[in-house]
């Protein structure tokens, strides 16, 4: 599904010239659940956005369902994007001004689903992250794991292949961060695949394999026995 | 997709009550402004649009070049409008007017004045649209002694009977019979009248003096007729006519004449350009000029660019506040144009609501417009076909104006930095310090303007005039005294707070005769045009005019009904060393004039020219006026005193006056009309951008909270936090100062031009500006300022 060969990303401001990844060659298949780890600053944000079609390489290869699309245009991307991935953020990112169905039915209305289909599944998800008794209520009116739980429905109400998650349960009490990783585990066992970016061991642990990334690196990868290639 | 944006456009204008306040009031005041102007503009536009044939109808007017200048005249010699049907086949029509200002006119009982009273020639209704209600535009005006009313006029004779074939009496006592009943005359006319008379029953109508202006002439085009080939034939004919007369006045051909560099010519100008751009001598009435249509357009756009500057300003300071909504949206698979489309409609909505409110503005002050402008102005939006597609138009381009570059700014945002909460750069806030320097800039150069028109109206209101028009009551058509004048004056004088008078034909602010003069041993060629005025003995004295030496009329001396007395100004262009005791006459006339004094130069005319060469001559006959001099004492009981002696002498002519300085001052009165025009939208305009400011500051202090935190717990005081604050918009208002002096300087300098007499343009009235646009913008920053430097730093530093 993902990968990469010798793909490098450099920040270039004014004075400094910085390079976020490195020489990475990584390559995910579908259905993995795979967990990136490193210190501040490795460059793990960096490369969920390569991953997320939100930021092109500065050089390298980088493929995406079997396509190139290191060089696509910010359109093509878009494109890609709305229809494949689905995004979890450590500060679930809700728009403040939608209500909690409006904000998961956004990503239905960029793919241009009629309105009675996008009810269903709105509905369908909803139900299933066990948070439909809030549909009408603002994001600011919910506790933080609503709000998660909400997000993670935003990201996989068009039923993306692949669930990008940034730190998940970073937000969240553990409580609340454990029924996120099981939400997650439940999905990757339907089929999808799950790139998760943590700081936690524990989160790390729901992950079928683990890259270590350190300077923009990758400097190890750990398989579990659950799966195997 | 449309129902999502609409949505969160609606909860975005109710979260951000604030701004959505200073949006919508600001554009709705803008598009108010521009609607009211607007109106006004229209109203000028379109004048004399009611004739049918408007744009084939020609006015006649004469030039003169002579010793002593040359001008325009608005009148034309008698037989001018036959002579061109005769000659010319392209003219289809002619119509002459005049007007006279005074008319005391008897139906039983009832007299009245009539103000608004013309002779016109019986082809008045070949050349205007006039619908006739009773009676026939072919035959009503053909016969000598028939007149013509308007409804209103016809009611106020005669009631409900029937107006036509009742006889009026006219002053001298003849009899005139109504033949017609015309609808009133329309507002947006050149002139206005009442009521017309055939010009059949006056002589000089036949007179044929091709060398005397005296009626205003009217021509209609055939149609696809050129007017400038007609104009080329004109020298041709004037040559043919006026020649002749000009030998026998002056004994130099036409063509001699014009080699010296003399000329006399007719011209034509088209009747829909009169109002806008006819400003010659003797026009009927004040005419506008389209120098105020485009300085009020101007103005008018710049405030509702002011407005939507407000909205691109405060829309992308908030950005922050937007951006992780682009930020998600991006992520979520919105591409550019979807988002740019998104903010365009929220801006549209917002142009919306303000455009609504705008009508309902525009109504509430449509009155004290009309007022302000001296229009009768009308909404009338459903009368007219265009008003909604228009409004639409409007909403639309205003939305689209206001909104395009917070669409772009905000759709630009890389989903990347603005979900990671990095701040946005800073990138475009240059462009928003241009935005608010460019609004300043036009709210000082409004200033600047207003505070020099204020000025210069002040300075011709107490200039001094060589003469004194204060506690001066004129009554009006004095004639009607006959042979009493004398006895009526000398009965006034009785009473101590009467000081003096006088019976007069010419006082100054009114419109003046001039005339050729040759002095004594000059040749017969070297004519000199002097304006001439007509009193009696009392005449200087009355208006406190000042002798610079020998003396004037007295009737001590019995010649001196063949003197003169001239101001300083004739003296001059006459080139006459010791003047008193040459002599002087009319051209063409034998008899001659001993000069006996001469009076210091007084403005007799608007201090928008200077002083004119003027030559005063002993009035014989019956007098216009009747300047009376009182006391600043007891004035109502002069005035009344005046009145009952007036009804005692003349009981049943109606007794009429003014008071000189009031009539003094009308002659600025589009200049008084045009300062409380650009006050108010002066007013208006740093109104709005102030409020722009008030949001800017607001969002700014916000933006800074972290900052302003850090600085306190680092040790900062209130007022350094004030100073920090403020110091960025003061920066921008003195740029704008920078910007606005010089732009200021050159348009009013260009302004202050039409006055022969105006002040200097002092650098103070532009400090003040300046320092007012200052003081504005402070109160308005330190507000928020303020608020901002007593907020607990903790509170600040914990959100971040």
């Amino acid at each position: 599904m993902i990968k990469t060969v010798n793909m490098r990303k450099i920040y270039t401001t004014e004075e400094v010239e910085t390079t976020a990844l490195n020489s990475v060659n990584i390559e995910i298949n579908e259905k993995e659940f795979v967990a990136i780890m490193g210190p501040s600053g490795c460059g793990k944000s960096t490369l969920l956005n390569v991953f997320g079609l939100l930021d092109n390489p500065t050089d390298g290869e980088f493929h995406f369902l079997e396509q190139e699309v290191s060089k696509y245009s910010e359109r093509q991307r878009a494109n890609l994007r709305k229809a494949n991935i689905g995004f979890v953020f450590q500060s679930f990112n809700l728009i403040d001004e939608l209500t909690v169905y409006e904000n998961v039915e956004l990503p239905l209305l960029y793919l241009g689903i009629s309105s009675n289909e996008r009810n269903k599944m709105v509905t369908n998800v909803l139900e299933r992250m066990q948070i439909m008794h809030r549909k009408d209520h603002f994001p600011q009116q919910l506790s933080g794991g609503q709000q998660q739980r909400v997000a993670v429905s935003r990201a996989v109400v068009a039923k993306p292949k692949l669930i990008l998650a940034d730190e998940p349960t970073g937000n969240l009490d553990s409580a609340n961060g454990e029924e996120v990783m099981n939400i997650l585990t439940q999905l990757n066992e339907e089929g999808t695949t799950i790139v998760m970016v943590t700081h936690s061991p524990h989160d790390s642990e729901f992950a079928h394999r683990i890259i270590h990334l350190f300077d923009g690196h990758v400097v190890t990868e750990n398989y579990k026995e659950k799966f195997h290639v | 997709m449309l129902k999502n944006n609409i949505r969160i456009a609606i909860r975005n204008l109710r979260k951000y009550k604030a701004f959505s306040f200073i949006n919508i009031i600001g554009l709705a005041v803008g598009v108010a402004c521009v609607v009211l102007i607007l109106l006004y503009v229209l109203d000028d536009l379109s004048y004399e649009n009611f004739n049918r044939n408007a744009g084939r109808i020609y006015r006649v007017y004469s030039s003169a070049r002579i010793e002593g200048g040359e001008m325009k005249m608005a009148v034309t010699p008698p037989p001018l409008g036959a002579t061109l049907v005769r000659e010319f086949p392209e003219v289809k029509q002619y119509t002459r007017v005049m007007p006279t200002a005074n008319m005391l006119i008897r139906y039983k009982n009832n007299v009245f004045n009539e103000t608004r009273f013309f002779w016109a020639d019986s082809t008045l209704f070949d050349v205007f649209t006039m619908s006739f209600i009773k009676g026939n535009p072919r035959t009503a005006l053909n016969e000598p002694h028939t007149v013509i009313l308007t409804e209103s006029l016809a009611k106020k004779y005669f009631g409900n009977e029937d107006p036509i074939d009742q006889v009026m009496n006219f002053e001298d006592g003849t009899p005139y019979t109504v033949k017609g009943v015309i609808k009133d005359c329309p507002v947006n006319s050149h002139f206005h009248y009442d009521m017309f008379a055939s010009m059949a029953s006056i002589d000089v109508s036949k007179a044929n003096f091709w060398l005397n202006d005296i009626f205003y002439t009217y021509i209609v085009l055939k149609k696809g007729a050129s007017p400038t080939v007609l104009e080329a034939k004109f020298p041709e004919l004037i040559k043919k006519y006026a020649g002749p007369q000009l030998y026998q006045a002056l004994g130099i051909t036409m063509d001699d004449w014009r080699k010296k560099g003399y000329a006399y010519g007719m011209h034509l100008q088209s009747l829909n350009s009169i109002h806008l751009y006819s400003h010659l001598e003797n026009e009927m009435e004040p005419n506008s000029d389209i120098k105020y249509v485009y300085i009020f357009s101007v103005i008018a756009i710049f405030i509702l660019l002011i407005a939507c500057i407000n909205f691109m300003n405060l829309a992308t300071a908030r950005s922050v506040m937007r951006s992780k909504e682009v930020g998600v949206r991006k992520v979520l698979g919105s591409n550019r144009a979807q988002l740019i489309i998104q903010f365009l409609l929220e801006s549209i909505m917002l142009t919306f609501f303000s455009i609504m409110l705008a009508i309902v503005l525009v109504e509430i002050c449509l009155p004290y417009f009309s007022d302000l402008s001296g229009k009768q102005l009308h909404s009338a939006y459903f009368n007219n076909l265009f008003t909604i597609p228009s409004l639409i138009l409007t909403v639309l381009i205003v939305g689209i104006i206001a909104g395009s570059y917070p669409a772009f700014f905000l759709s630009s945002f890389r989903p990347v930095k603005v979900l990671k909460g990095k701040a946005i750069a800073e990138k475009g806030s240059w462009f928003r310090s241009g935005l608010v320097v460019f609004q300043f800039s036009i709210s000082i150069i409004l200033f600047i303007g207003t505070f020099i028109i204020d000025n210069q109206l002040n300075y011709i209101q107490k200039a001094k005039l060589g003469f004194n028009k204060e506690q001066v009551l004129v009554v009006k058509r004095a004639w009607a005294l006959e042979n009493h004048a004398q006895t009526f004056k000398e009965a006034l004088l009785k009473n101590h707070n009467i000081i003096n008078a006088s019976c007069t034909n010419d006082l100054p602010g009114q419109i003046y005769s001039q005339t050729l003069f040759k002095p004594e041993n000059a040749s017969s060629s070297q004519q000199y045009l002097l304006a001439t005025m007509f009193s009696d003995y009392d005449f200087i004295k009355t208006l406190d005019i000042k002798l610079a030496s020998g003396r004037y009329f007295s009737k001590k001396y019995p010649s001196d009904s063949l003197a003169v007395v001239l101001n300083q100004k004739a003296v001059q262009m006459l080139d006459i060393k010791d003047p008193i005791g040459k002599r002087l006459s009319f051209s063409g006339s034998n008899i001659s004039y001993q000069i006996i004094g001469i009076v210091k130069d007084f403005n007799f005319e608007s201090l928008h020219q200077s002083i004119r060469p003027l030559v005063l001559l002993l009035n014989r006959g019956q007098s216009s006026y009747m300047p009376i001099k009182i006391s600043s004492k007891n004035i109502s009981e002069s005035v009344s005193f005046i009145k009952n002696e007036w009804k005692r002498f003349v009981p049943n002519k109606p007794f009429e006056y003014f008071f000189l300085d009031d009539e003094f001052s009308k002659l600025y009165l589009s200049e008084q009309k045009t300062s409380e025009i650009f006050t108010a939208f002066s007013v208006l305009a740093i109104f709005i951008a102030s409020l722009g400011l008030f949001g800017l500051a607001a969002f700014t202090a916000e933006r800074r909270t972290k900052e302003i935190g850090i600085r306190k717990a680092l040790g900062a005081s209130i007022s350094n936090i004030i100073l920090l604050l403020s110091k960025e918009f003061t920066k921008c208002v003195l740029i704008a100062n920078v910007i606005a002096w010089p732009v200021a300087y050159y348009f009013m300098n260009n302004w202050l031009k039409d006055f022969a007499y105006r002040i200097h343009i002092s650098l103070w009235t532009f400090i003040l500006a300046g320092c007012l646009a200052l003081i504005i913008a402070l109160l308005t920053v330190t507000l928020h300022a303020i608020k901002a430097a007593m907020a607990n730093p903790i509170k600040s530093l914990r959100y971040e």
